[in-house]
């Protein structure tokens, strides 16, 4: 009895994975251009949150990822304009210079810890939105810049590149969670002076999370410059795009890639049909239901949901016991 | 072997730790005492790399640790306990022990057999039943078990504890004196922190004494007992190689009780009770852990609640003092139905509670928490100053420490303050939970002295604690409870003087 009930829900998890990335595959042969666009939209948002979650895991809540999506953006767009590189190659080298920058500030940053860390993090977007308004010869200021489409414009290309990007965030989150970097890290979100003393190499670990959430927000930033065909300081170092991830991870359930996909998937899509509902006043119903949403899940819907199967479940462990 | 030289570590004015130099070699226990914020625990933290050293050196087999990283010195095979428990509360009990199984020294990256592991301490120390739960639905003596097991599971080569016996019951104190026996092999050397001096006498081979930051004396548990300075300054009185105080001064202790009140010892509880529980149950969740109690705390009267760990003292305390919802039955405060009171009101009624583990504002300075034992009731506020000095001059340790950051104090001195906290609201009935809990035996006998002043001076007491010697001897009248109920209710001095009937319950 017992062993069966694991052995279900594997299978049944097992099972869900496979019909998703199949009805995934086959999306954009069976929806017209708009569905598409928001497809793209929300696998765009999808692994900024779950990026941002790699993070978040060790304990340190960034409000400044706009600072990576932004610097991948133009780092990509220069990359392919001043040196010629092609666009997926940009886009792997904007994720490695953002990841680069990431692993230089921790040494900075990690000094602090919580809300002082959050608003090191929020200014140090600002900063970079400065230095790109500045540097015009570079930057084009505040004029911006312009950049070839992303695979000549075809759409569908675009989504399979930021559907396999999904897939490998998704991937490596879910092999990491099987190693005992997952317990080291869960073990730091509690205390991280007292993870060291239990042999967790606290620092490494959180320069990599830090690295890897960075490098994969800077991919998606210069995804979003190719598919755009347009950046300038204000888009590319959006606070909206900082704290996107914040909310969707919180709505969706924090630490999980399901609470991170589930709310990405559901405020994106809800944002877009609240905003071609009302005409006015979009927003107000957004945050609305975000504080409602909040106050009674508090572990978001990813939360709810985990915790009432365990509920089903419990019973037949009880009486195993 | 770790080999300790001229380690010092200042915090401000203070010398917390002050050129102090031992060894602890392979299959050695070595027991390290002495008074409350002598510095033991600042030793432990130079050793683990939590805190860095302003000088001195450790090294392990020859190789420095001083300079390495916190995990790096676990990783080199160095294992702790922590005082004040520090489990991972985002973790389940047996990912808690799972987390140190797999980064301990020699561990590899296998889930599984780190599980394994784990389970196998789960069950050694009888968690098996809180595997899945959290560690904040534990009890302290639980919670403390989780924290030895976490070293143990990382197959260390010198370990670390730091007060792991405090709160236990004699009995209890046997079985972990036990498990350390066990422990004790050739190839783990073990430094132990600890104010049981019954424990130190049986398992040290070797006794470090600290005192003001430095090494007073270092020698056997024989020539340490003896020593006339570790009687004044730390042990208070005689105590023989069992580590037993000598009875005489136990009788004194008990004739000066019954000075305190005139010798008119209540028989039974007075006609009108000022605390009255009338068939009281309550749990957690869906464990029921107090199955209908009755207990009476009369006027001006000290009444000691004994028995095991995990027997539903500190639920009843909860219960009482609004903390938790009772299931059923009755409290009456005063003759006033409070049982669905919420707590802050029956605080204001006259109700004190020191809980356990203490939970005071860590980052408030020590007279901010013990203003704020007065702040919110109204009779206490006004005299909150001439409060402040009897606290004082009960814990003189405080008046030095009183603007320093109460997470940062020793684990004695963060106890102190918790009592003390509980007086300055001038409660009519005072309920302490274990408040000896981490002492050093001259202050257990001072507060317990104290504890009589505060009833001579009109305070009813509930004292739930775990040493029962010196609970016979303070209180006028003794419940003793098992498995959530009252098994027994009787007056001090005939438990006294037929202690031996107490072993039945696992409290001789
Ligand atoms: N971070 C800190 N800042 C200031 N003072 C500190 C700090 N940590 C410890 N101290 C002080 O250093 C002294 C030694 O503290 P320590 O915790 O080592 O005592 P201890 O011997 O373990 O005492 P106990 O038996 O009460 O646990 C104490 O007086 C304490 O107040
Ligand atoms: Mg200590």
């Amino acid at each position: 009895m017992t062993s069966s009930a694991p052995a279900r829900w594997r299978f049944l998890g097992t099972a869900t994975g496979i019909i998703a990335v199949a009805a995934l595959a086959a999306l954009p042969f069976l929806v017209d251009a708009y569905m598409l666009h928001w497809a793209i939209t929300v696998l765009k948002f999808a692994v900024l949150t779950l990026a941002w979650d790699i993070l978040a895991r060790t304990g340190q809540v960034s409000f400044g990822h706009a600072a990576f999506f932004g610097l991948g953006a133009y780092v990509a767009v220069l990359a392919s304009s001043t040196l010629g590189l092609g666009q997926i190659l940009s886009m792997l080298v904007a994720g490695v210079v953002a990841a680069g920058l990431a692993t230089c500030l921790s040494a900075l940053f990690f000094r602090v810890r919580g809300i002082y860390f959050a608003i090191l993090t929020l200014a140090f977007a600002e900063v970079l939105k400065v230095c790109a308004t500045m540097l015009t010869g570079m930057t084009g200021g505040a004029m911006g810049l312009s950049a070839r489409p992303l695979f000549g414009g075809d759409a569908v290309k675009s989504y399979f590149f930021i559907l396999i990007l999904a897939l490998f965030t998704i991937a490596t989150m879910w092999l990491l969670s099987r190693t005992r970097y997952h317990f080291g890290i869960t073990a730091m979100r509690s205390s991280p002076e007292v993870a060291a003393a239990f042999g967790i190499p606290v620092v490494p670990i959180r320069t990599i999370a830090y690295s890897v959430s960075a490098g994969l927000t800077g991919v998606v930033g210069a995804f979003y410059a190719f598919y755009t065909t347009y950046i300038n300081p204000e888009s590319a170092f959006d606070v909206a795009i900082s704290v996107a991830p914040v909310i969707m991870s919180i709505f969706g359930g924090l630490y999980s890639i399901a609470g991170g996909i589930i709310g990405a998937v559901t405020l994106t899509l809800l944002q877009e049909y609240l905003r071609t509902t009302f005409e006015y006043g979009s927003l107000i119903v957004y945050g609305l239901l975000l504080i409602v949403s909040i106050l009674f899940m508090p572990k978001g819907v990813w939360g709810l949901v985990s915790g009432l199967a365990s509920r089903q479940r419990s019973p037949a462990r009880e009486v195993a016991s | 072997m770790l080999r300790i030289r001229n380690l010092s570590k200042s915090f401000g004015g203070v010398r917390a730790v002050d050129n102090v130099s031992f060894d602890v070699p392979l299959g050695a226990i070595v027991a390290l005492i002495g008074p409350n914020g002598a510095g033991k625990t600042s030793t432990f933290n130079l050793i683990s790399g939590l805190l860095p050293p302003d000088s001195g050196s450790v090294t392990l087999f020859d190789k420095p640790l001083t300079g390495k990283s916190p995990d790096e010195i676990c990783r080199a095979g160095v294992a702790r306990t922590f005082q004040i428990s520090q489990l991972f509360e985002t973790l389940s009990i047996r990912e808690n022990i799972q987390t140190a199984a797999l980064f301990g020294r020699s561990t590899r990256d296998d889930v599984q057999a780190a599980a394994r592991r784990s389970d196998e301490l789960v069950e050694a120390f009888d968690l098996g039943s809180h595997a899945n739960a959290l560690p904040k639905d534990l009890t302290f003596a639980q919670r403390r078990n989780v924290e030895i097991a976490r070293a143990l599971v990382m197959d260390p080569q010198i370990l670390l504890l730091d007060e792991v016996l405090a709160g236990l019951t004699a009995s209890e104190i046997e079985e972990a004196i036990a498990i350390v026996e066990r422990v004790k092999s050739p190839t783990v050397g073990i430094l132990l922190v600890e104010h049981q001096m019954r424990a130190v006498m049986r398992l040290a081979d070797s006794v470090v004494v600290m005192m003001n930051g430095g090494v007073l004396m270092q020698g056997s548990p024989e020539e340490v007992r003896k020593h006339p300075k570790v009687l004044s300054a730390y042990l208070g009185e005689e105590i023989d190689a069992s580590g037993s105080h000598i009875a005489t001064r136990s009788e004194e202790a008990l004739s000066l009780n019954s000075t305190a009140d005139g010798g008119g010892r209540s028989v039974s509880a007075a006609a009108e009770p000022v605390l009255s529980i009338r068939n009281l149950s309550a749990g957690y969740g869906p464990l029921t852990a107090l199955h209908g109690i009755d207990i009476d705390v009369g006027d001006n009267e000290l009444v000691a609640l004994i028995g095991s760990n995990g027997m539903g003292k500190s639920t009843t305390l909860k219960a009482i003092s609004g903390l938790l919802v009772p299931l059923a039955g009755k409290v009456h405060f005063e003759g006033r139905d409070v049982t669905h009171l919420p707590a802050h009101s029956i605080v204001r009624l006259g109700l004190g509670q020191v809980p356990e583990g203490r939970q005071l504002f860590q980052y408030m300075s020590v007279e901010d928490n013990l203003m704020l034992g007065a702040a919110f009731v109204a009779q206490a506020w006004g005299a909150r100053r001439e409060r402040l000095d009897e606290i004082f001059a009960l814990f003189p340790r405080l008046a030095e420490r009183r603007s320093q950051r109460a997470g940062s104090l020793s684990g004695g001195e963060q106890q102190m303050v918790a009592i003390g906290r509980a007086l300055m609201a001038r409660p009519r009935l005072l309920m302490l939970d274990e408040p000896t809990i981490g002492l050093a035996p001259i202050v257990v006998a001072e507060t317990f002295e104290a504890i009589s002043r505060i009833k001579a001076a009109g305070v009813s007491v509930l004292l739930v604690e775990q040493n029962v010697g010196w609970a016979l001897r303070v209180a006028d009248r003794v419940y003793v409870m098992e498995s959530g109920k009252i098994v027994l209710a009787e007056k001090a001095e005939n438990l006294w003087a037929n202690r031996e009937f107490l072993q039945s319950f696992g409290l001789g």
